[in-house]
């Protein structure tokens, strides 16, 4: 992962900041960078979201894909992750520099997303056994500037909230024999509902207190953090430690606390911004990479 | 059209076996009658655990950690070692911990893994990111700059609760090793069945692991009191429950703490007295 | 011929652009804060990002540097969704490879390679969304990133494809009118003429060729115009900011 060097004082001045509630950036313990959210920026996806979180830059193709399902769920589809690393972001992520850090991502996810009650997949079955949508969300870091996970998990959400899948109808012949028939209108689609969607909340320690949204220069004063994912009702779907210190019980109780609490406010402003999106149609100016 | 005598037409569609079986019955659990158990079960219970420090004889340190449901992990640690490329990875002053995680392609159940295949490389792969986030707090990395430390766990037979048991070997063998550490890390597994009611269930066991909703793996170090390591997910639930999980867990990891202590007296004492045999022995 | 039609009884493109037109050209210098220099460009619905970071010292092996010039290190890579098929992978396949070669000679002949000697100068770009003329995309974002960066250059180094519909040649290509047919892509050094690099896929007539260069150098030069624009108003709006 890029990195930064801080010296000694910088570190302590981080460390002390953050006891009093106060951060380098001015911002409280509790507090998200300012976050740009844009849904639809890239067309040859079946749905697409990029997310500026400070200096963290993501963006999020999602793609439907037409597959068989998997043996032990035979009437649903599946989500695939991908997350490439790209050498835009630090140049140690050139070649396979960033597949670690990639694999690492997408496992976290899968994890994430494990709860059965995530995304309805029932719905993206098509024919039970033989066919069923995949998803593919394709999660491609172009900038990082501290607190990856919850970029994005804010992305997929709004990735997996813009995806619109074409409906299609299986059609029998006499002989039994299927076929499968695509609706010619492309507004005819069928949207995931994204309630359930989890968001995860990036808790680091600090010091005896905790911050959610660390910029780099927090990160690298922090020793251990922990990775909690929340929906939007406030129930916890995974955790994980992550960083090579380790954490006081008392003190992942009342992380998973604080997380709990901002995730669910994470997940209310989100959904804000996603729904006047929609509201604002293909009305609404695209501003991609040239605002 | 050349016809290839050689190879058997089959069918140009053909459906897993598995497909049919899984659809038309409800499954059966348990064949060895592992449902009978399952039910009554006090989800406080701990399974027998068994360890044995220094078995190894070419690893500096070893051990090995067997549960009651059948997993058995076998790691080896060797202490600190000139790192091949200095500098690179760990900053200054501090040394490096290098782990490995492999399942033995007898470990699973039936042919659920391909050994070898991508996907259980993915899987051998988070198990050692895993295993290092748990050590790595556990280990004086400090007092080894510019070395790096190896701990390989090769996991002999899968029984649930591979993960936790592969963290309590791993700590045992670097123990064992006389590399310097804060505290042996202990690992604890948990999971929660179906059911709105279910609760946690300390170290399942493989059937009850395949079934669950939820897992959690948790490590301690116990006289420290620090949680090294929470790795878990599944259906979500309220952050109450996981505390409540989590307390069980890290219960669960104190209660296992001193049988881990004890092998590894013994593994010490068993040490001396050879050491002390090959001393008689050359005097006389 | 079954072939479509590349150009209507009118002289129009299938997507309504005239023989010589190129399609819209939108960019932006200096997207990213982290890196040295970043740019983005869009070019129809291709779209392209491109980061440069350098120079700096040599990473990894010290043993590739250059006594005398610095070493102009390149990675192309597609995002998985860039395509209308799904890609397995972005970048590390034969023809990345070929693309990130092509990119590395084509700027080192246009950075002034020499004032930096051993050191490094990586270029990457990323193709965000694929719809043709992906590598002329990438060398345009690419210069201007560079120029972001503010690593001096001979020239602007502008690249652009050209076909032939029968005997027309056609500027920029479109998907659709990839589809068989010769193909030629050009990256120009626009002020001095020079020709960074000729590429000339599938069989051309000779006589043709230079009809076709010449479409090409022209859609260059057009392009040039554009760059050079936006180069100025990131200029004026940097200076501004200093300025107060």
């Amino acid at each position: 992962m890029a990195s930064v060097v801080l010296s000694e004082p910088e570190k302590l001045y981080i460390v002390h900041g953050v006891q009093e509630d106060l951060r380098v950036d001015g911002r409280g313990c509790e507090d998200y960078r300012c976050a740009e959210v844009e849904t639809d920026v890239v067309s040859n996806t079946s749905g697409s979201a990029r997310v500026k979180l400070g200096h963290t830059d993501i963006l999020v193709g999602v793609k439907a894909e037409m597959g068989t399902p998997k043996l032990e769920k035979p009437d649903e589809g599946y989500l695939e992750f991908f997350v490439d690393c790209s050498a835009n972001a630090t140049p140690e992520f050139e070649g396979r520099g960033g597949e670690e850090l990639g694999t690492e991502i997408a496992n976290t996810l899968y994890r994430v997303f494990s709860s059965e009650s995530s995304v309805d997949l029932k719905s993206l079955c098509i024919n039970p056994r033989e066919h069923c949508w995949v998803l593919y969300v394709d999660v491609l870091l172009l900038e990082c500037g501290g607190n990856l996970f919850d970029a994005i998990s804010i992305a997929v959400k709004a990735a997996l909230f813009n995806t619109r899948i074409p409906k299609v109808r299986v059609l029998e012949d006499e002989e039994g024999s299927k076929e499968i028939e695509l609706s010619d209108d492309p507004y005819d689609c069928i949207r995931l509902n994204v309630d359930d969607v989890p968001c995860i909340v990036t808790l680091s320690k600090i010091g005896y207190r905790h911050v959610v949204d660390a910029t780099l220069q927090e990160e690298a004063c922090s020793l251990a953090s922990l990775l909690i994912s929340v929906t939007s009702k406030g129930a916890l779907t995974s955790m994980k430690k992550v960083g090579k210190g380790s954490l006081d019980p008392e003190s992942i109780f009342e992380m998973m606390e604080t997380g709990k609490r901002v995730g669910k406010s994470l997940h209310i402003a989100l959904q804000k911004i996603l729904d006047e999106e929609e509201s604002l149609g293909t009305s609404r100016q695209k501003v991609g990479f040239l605002g | 059209m050349p016809l290839d005598h050689r190879r058997v037409r089959g069918p140009e569609e053909s459906q897993p076996p598995e497909l049919w079986a899984a659809a038309g019955e409800v499954p059966v659990e348990g064949e060895e009658g592992e449902d009978k158990d399952a039910a009554p079960r006090d989800p406080c219970d701990l399974r027998p655990l068994f360890a044995r420090a220094g078995l190894l004889s070419q690893a500096e340190g070893s051990a090995y950690v067997e549960l009651g449901g059948g997993t058995k992990v076998l790691c080896a640690a060797w202490g600190p070692r000139e790192a091949a490329e200095p500098g690179a990875a760990a900053p200054a002053g501090t040394g490096r911990l290098l782990c490995e995680f492999r399942r033995a392609p007898f470990a699973g159940r039936g042919a659920r893994w391909r050994p070898g295949s991508a996907s259980e490389r993915e899987a051998e792969r988070e198990a050692a990111a895993a295993l290092q986030e748990a050590l790595e707090p556990a280990v004086r990395l400090a007092r080894y700059p510019r070395a790096r430390l190896a701990v390989s766990a090769l996991l002999l037979q899968d029984g649930g609760s591979a993960l936790a048991a592969a963290i309590s070997a791993a700590s045992l063998a670097l123990a064992d090793a006389g590399v310097e550490m804060y505290d042996l890390a202990v690992g604890c597994a948990l999971c929660r069945s179906p059911g709105p009611a279910a609760a946690w269930m300390l170290q399942p066991g493989e059937p009850e692991e395949r079934r669950a909703v939820a897992r959690l793996t948790v490590a301690l170090l116990p006289a420290l009191n620090q949680v090294s390591a929470v790795l878990g997910g599944g259906q979500g639930s309220s952050p109450d429950a996981w505390v409540q999980a989590l307390r069980l867990g890290l219960d669960g990891c104190h209660r296992l703490y001193p049988v881990l202590r004890q092998s590894l007296l013994r593994a010490a004492r068993r040490r001396d007295a050879t050491a002390a045999a090959a001393a008689t022995a050359a005097t006389a | 011929m079954a072939a479509p039609e590349l150009l209507s009884d009118e002289g129009y493109r299938a997507d309504g652009r005239r023989p010589a037109e190129l399609r819209k050209v939108r960019a932006r210098m200096g997207v990213f804060a982290q890196a040295d220099g970043s740019a983005y460009i869009e070019q129809g619905n291709t779209k392209a990002l491109a980061v440069v970071y350098g120079p700096h010292e040599m990473r990894g092996s010290r043993s590739k540097a250059l006594p005398d010039r610095a070493l102009v290190n390149c990675q192309y890579s597609m995002a998985t969704f860039s395509t209308g098929e799904r890609r397995r992978r972005p970048h590390g396949d034969r023809q990345a490879g070929e693309l990130a070669l092509h990119l590395k000679q084509t700027f080192e002949a246009a950075i002034l390679t020499h004032l930096y000697p051993r050191s490094q100068i990586d270029i990457y770009v990323q193709i965000l969304q694929a719809d043709g003329g992906n590598y002329c995309a990438c060398v345009n974002a690419a210069t201007l990133a560079v120029m972001d960066a503010g690593i001096p250059m001979r020239d602007y180094v502008c690249a652009c494809s050209a076909g032939l519909a029968e005997d027309t040649p056609l500027a920029d290509r479109s998907p659709e009118e990839a589809a068989g047919g010769p193909r030629l892509v050009l990256a120009l050094l626009p002020a001095s003429g020079q020709i960074a690099l000729l590429q000339l896929s599938a069989r051309l007539h000779q006589e043709r060729l230079e009809a076709a260069l010449e479409a090409a150098g022209q859609a260059c030069r057009a392009l040039h115009a554009v760059l050079d624009r936006v180069v100025r108003d990131r200029l004026r709006e940097v200076t501004a900011l200093l300025g107060d």
